[in-house]
């Protein structure tokens, strides 16, 4: 039962991933390509820290500056963030809205199965995605002229996954208590922006420096795992506050009636 | 022949989903015996949908109880797979073909496939085709399949003919009538009379949330209004017929004489048989004002 729910999601999904996944494939040897002729120039161009900040530190003269601007800043955790997000959203409120849900629930599957089996295809989708982000960087990496180490590549790729997984669970925690997909995505969206922005301000405004622990970005981006590679300790609060999320929509689901 | 007692499949006891305003079922005692065909009735909005699905657990009674197959609803997830149900208003994966959401809701009801070929011969269904092509009335043919494919003890159809042409409807009555003969129950909700009269052993009519009448069609027909229109040759006295308890309304018009009765037209005929007659009318017993009054609230 739970793999017939697991497959169909996947099913339903594949596209949507697959394109996403070609868009950043396609991105990072693009980015890879550009670099040895572009990133040194880019190089000498100064920007206030703020932006810096946003910008994942606005170093091109680098490989590894010039993909953490490029590809690890803003392309990279939106796509994938995204597309954890849309996934999420639409899989339970959107079932529910296009009204399958109840044909589905009518049959012995139990809530929480059905919470969890979507849970599981959304990770599993955001895992590929990370995936294909990694070896894109290995290959881009090669194109650019190397430098960079595939296991720290694979570190920043890892928080990059935990990081869409812990807002496409967020985005899955809102589709099951709301049952409507704008809101879920809606909020899961604004969530993410507003995080992006503390983390990205947090730095050179004292008054919200403290607000950057509840952002995720910060557990994805602060130990600069480039350089140093895997912080478990940030792994473990993104992968936390994913299982409390869908622990959250399993509880959440369960307790309320059926829409439409 | 010794025969099992029936039970209930279906038992409901003041259950009531409040939506506030009026909307929503209040205090419905029901019951739904193992082999019949129970016809829900009434009007859009008036609690059918909504206690199908209470009864389903897809929504959570406000107060009440209920069992369904001899379980209550706080455990029927135990039940379910020996439930067929078509949603009134249903949708499917528009990207998939038929066979492949059939083979999707048998993997998740435990159930198995066997029936899928005899019941897409019968509806004369399309499952080779993606959804989003195929026109509303086939849609509801697989709806139908996947509430029927696993032979279910107990069918809990909503509007199940909405798309349907005539003969598909009336292939799909015969079914219905083979699953009460296998000892099934079904569980038909309609806002049409003629669906419900053609198969249905009783009928619950509910109105504005409320259950006004639960009653056999051949008691509702007994108090069902009947007509006749009478060409007389030789002309009758007007006060011999309205001094009959069955007539309840009656005209003469000329030689023509139009009247209505319920219960047995037995004193009428003999009051008849008094006369020379050119012509008789009679409009079929139908349960058509039945249902009518009782919809309007006119519960007399």
């Amino acid at each position: 039962m739970t793999k017939a729910i697991f497959q169909m999601e996947i099913v339903m999904r594949r596209r949507l991933v697959i394109l996403a996944a070609l868009g950043i494939f396609l991105t990072i040897i693009l980015e890879g390509a550009l670099f040895p002729s572009i990133g040194h120039v880019l190089g000498s161009v100064n920007v206030s820290k703020g932006v810096a900040n946003l910008l994942g530190g606005a170093d091109w003269a680098t490989l590894k500056g010039w993909f953490k601007v490029e590809v690890f800043a803003i392309t990279a955790p939106f796509v994938v963030a995204g597309i954890a997000i849309t996934a999420a959203a639409t899989t339970i409120a959107g079932e529910e809205e296009d009204r399958i849900l109840a044909l589905v629930l009518a049959s012995p599957v139990p809530r929480k199965t059905l919470v969890l089996a979507k849970a599981y295809a959304v990770i599993c989708l955001t895992v590929f995605l990370t995936f294909i982000t990694w070896l894109s960087l290995l290959l881009g990496t090669a194109i650019a002229g190397g430098g960079l180490s595939a296991l720290k590549l694979a570190a920043q790729s890892l928080h990059l996954g935990f990081l869409g997984l812990a807002l496409g669970m967020l985005a899955l925690a809102v589709s099951a208590f709301s049952g409507q997909k704008s809101i879920a995505a809606g909020v899961a969206s604004v969530i993410a922006i507003l995080m992006y922005l503390i983390n990205g301000f947090a730095p050179v405004l004292s008054a919200i420096s403290w607000m950057k622990y509840f952002s995720f970005f910060y557990y994805y981006t602060a130990s600069d795992p480039l350089s140093t590679g895997v912080n478990w300790g940030y792994i473990f609060v993104l992968a936390g506050c994913a299982v409390f999320f869908i622990v959250v929509a399993c509880w959440g689901f369960q307790r309320r009636d059926l829409r439409g | 022949m010794y025969r099992l007692p029936m039970k209930a499949v279906i038992q409901t006891d003041k259950l009531t989903k409040d939506y506030g305003a009026g909307r929503g079922v209040f205090a419905l005692d029901l019951e739904v015996m193992q082999g019949e065909i129970f016809g829900f009735l009434g009007p859009n909005g008036s609690g059918k949908t909504t206690t199908m699905r209470v009864l389903l657990g897809l929504i959570k009674a406000t107060s009440g109880t209920a069992s369904v197959l001899s379980v209550s609803l706080e455990q029927s997830l135990s039940v379910r797979g020996r439930i067929g149900y078509l949603a009134g208003d249903f949708g499917l994966y528009p990207k998939l073909t038929g066979h492949h959401l059939l083979k999707y809701f048998a993997q998740i009801s435990g159930g198995n496939m066997t029936r899928v070929e005899e019941l897409k011969e019968v509806f004369a269904a399309d499952l080779d085709t993606p959804v989003r092509e195929l026109s509303s009335g086939n849609r509801q043919k697989i709806g139908l399949i996947q509430a029927m494919m696993g032979s279910p003890e107990l069918l809990i159809l909503d509007e199940p003919i909405t798309g349907l042409d005539p003969l598909v409807q009336s292939r799909f009555h015969q079914l219905l009538l083979q699953e009460k003969k296998d000892g099934h129950t079904v569980f038909l909700s309609s806002h049409t009379l003629s669906e419900v009269e053609r198969v249905a052993d009783k009928v619950g009519i509910l109105r504005q949330g409320r259950l006004v009448v639960v009653d056999s069609l051949e008691n509702l027909r007994s108090v069902a209004l009947q007509s006749l229109e009478i060409d007389f040759i030789t002309l009758p006295s007007l006060a011999v017929f309205k001094a009959l308890p069955e007539i309840k309304d009656i005209s003469l018009d000329g030689s023509l004489m139009r009247l209505t009765f319920s219960g047995s037209p037995d004193s009428i005929i003999k009051a008849l048989s008094h006369y020379q007659i050119r012509t008789l009318h009679s409009k079929e017993t139908d349960l058509e004002n039945v249902f009518l009054r009782y919809y309007a609230g006119d519960e007399k």
